[in-house]
């Protein structure tokens, strides 16, 4: 049976794993999957302060283990095709057993930007001559050549400025959020769904007006990408007041945009926050590179 | 110490399992439709013995038993729906995640936290 891979890109790392992985924890730098609703991968990553070493990242795990009783992190020996896979990275293996469960995984270190990755994966003895664990070892990698960061998580699939940094995130049921910043702009990237649903007593104004809240007045109807979409935004003023908004602490300038994709049966929409007037090619850029994740 | 020996006493589900199990509606549960086509739930909840005394010092009257009412909207009414003592969890979150076109993981989510506010009321119970 042939495999089928979806990718998986947050918070500046990207892989690919096997469909059938399901993503059960989210953290900043923190993804674990599971497989038949048992443990099959799990990835931690950060940037390093100082030299990396390969130890003392072995140690730093045996010390988070020694809760779990007759489990023990020893060196491993990475198999060739691990080592073939991995050649970006220096790399180190580890391995534990217990009566119940094992793990073998790796600690990597990317020298290009002063980046480590953990990653672990359950009941190797399964997996080990898995196609789907070589797949992830040769498309995991921790930097770009363009000056973009992925996101591709759930259904939320975007690039975005590597100056943008996570602020907050939900993938609640019906409703995703991916919340990110730099010094002068906030994005939110939003998703509902069903549409169907939450647009059957409303439009499409009236859903985003109640939801975020604005006035429902203020939004005007447009299109984006061929989608009946609504967009609202604050212009900028003439005269003293609005100058003054460019010196507060809160981001004067907003510009917020939503679009229903029927044939999905999604609505998605991008909230701009800035202290300086926003660009119009700005959320031309974000909206152009942001779109419902189908993988 | 846990005090709660009931909870110890259950043997552990695991996921697989919990999904295959079907839910039932409460016997005593009365439902109506409204003009919109949600469903309005009515719901009978004891009193407790300290809200009981304390009804009947002020009104007179000493209910055992009170009702309570929840509105469901248009994805809890299609999931109301649903429970037809037939259907597992897992039919319903499948066909949920059909119906309005969206991830089986989604959907999973959002019936299972479903259940388990309908439990929490004693909406629901689960036969395996």
């Amino acid at each position: 049976m042939a495999l089928t891979f979806k990718q998986i890109a947050w918070n500046g790392i990207q892989f690919s794993i096997p469909v059938t992985w399901e993503l059960v924890w989210v953290d900043s730098r923190h993804l674990t999957f599971h497989e038949n609703g048992t443990p099959a991968m799990e990835i931690k990553w950060g940037p390093i302060k100082g030299r990396f070493s390969h130890r003392s990242q072995l140690k730093n795990i045996a010390r988070g283990h020694k809760s779990r009783p007759g489990q023990k992190i020893i060196k491993w020996q990475l198999p060739p095709t691990w080592v073939q896979a991995l050649t970006s990275f220096t790399s180190q293996g580890f391995c534990w057993q217990t009566d119940a469960d094992s793990g073998h995984g790796a600690t990597l270190y990317c020298s290009a930007c002063n980046n480590a990755i953990i990653f672990q994966i359950f009941d190797i003895h399964n997996r080990l001559t898995d196609p789907s664990v070589l797949q992830f070892l040769k498309t995991v990698s921790d930097h770009r050549d363009d000056d973009c960061t992925c996101w591709q998580l759930f259904e939320i699939q975007a690039q975005l400025p590597k100056s943008l940094h996570l602020n907050h995130y939900h993938f609640k049921p019906g409703n995703h959020e991916l919340a990110l910043s730099n010094r002068s702009m906030a994005v939110r990237l939003l998703r509902w769904a069903p549409a169907s649903a939450l647009l059957a007593k409303s439009n499409l104004s009236e859903f985003i007006a109640g939801t975020l809240p604005l006035r429902f007045e203020q939004l005007k109807r447009t299109s984006i990408h061929g989608y009946p979409a609504v967009e609202w935004r604050n212009y900028e003023k003439a005269g003293w007041p609005s100058r003054l908004k460019r010196i507060s602490i809160r981001p004067a300038f907003k510009w917020v945009i939503a679009w229903h994709i029927e044939a999905c049966n999604r609505i998605l929409g991008i909230s701009l926050e800035s202290k300086k007037p926003i660009d119009p090619n700005q959320i031309t850029q974000i909206s152009n590179n942001f779109r419902l994740n189908q993988s | 110490m846990s005090t709660n020996s009931k909870q110890n006493s259950l043997p552990r589900m695991n996921k697989q399992r919990a999904l295959t199990v079907i839910p039932v509606q409460n016997s005593e549960v009365t439902t109506q439709v409204s003009s919109s086509g949600h469903i309005l739930i009515r719901y009978p909840v004891t009193v407790r013995p300290w809200m009981a005394k304390l009804l009947r010092r002020f009104t007179d009257t000493s209910p055992q038993i009170r009702f309570r009412k929840l509105q469901l909207d248009n994805l809890g009414t299609n999931v109301w729906q649903m429970i037809d003592g037939k259907r597992t969890v897992q039919d319903i979150i499948d066909e949920f995640a059909q119906l309005h076109q969206l991830p089986t993981a989604e959907s999973e989510s959002a019936i299972t936290q479903f259940f388990r506010d309908l439990g929490k009321r004693g909406l629901v119970g689960m036969r395996s």
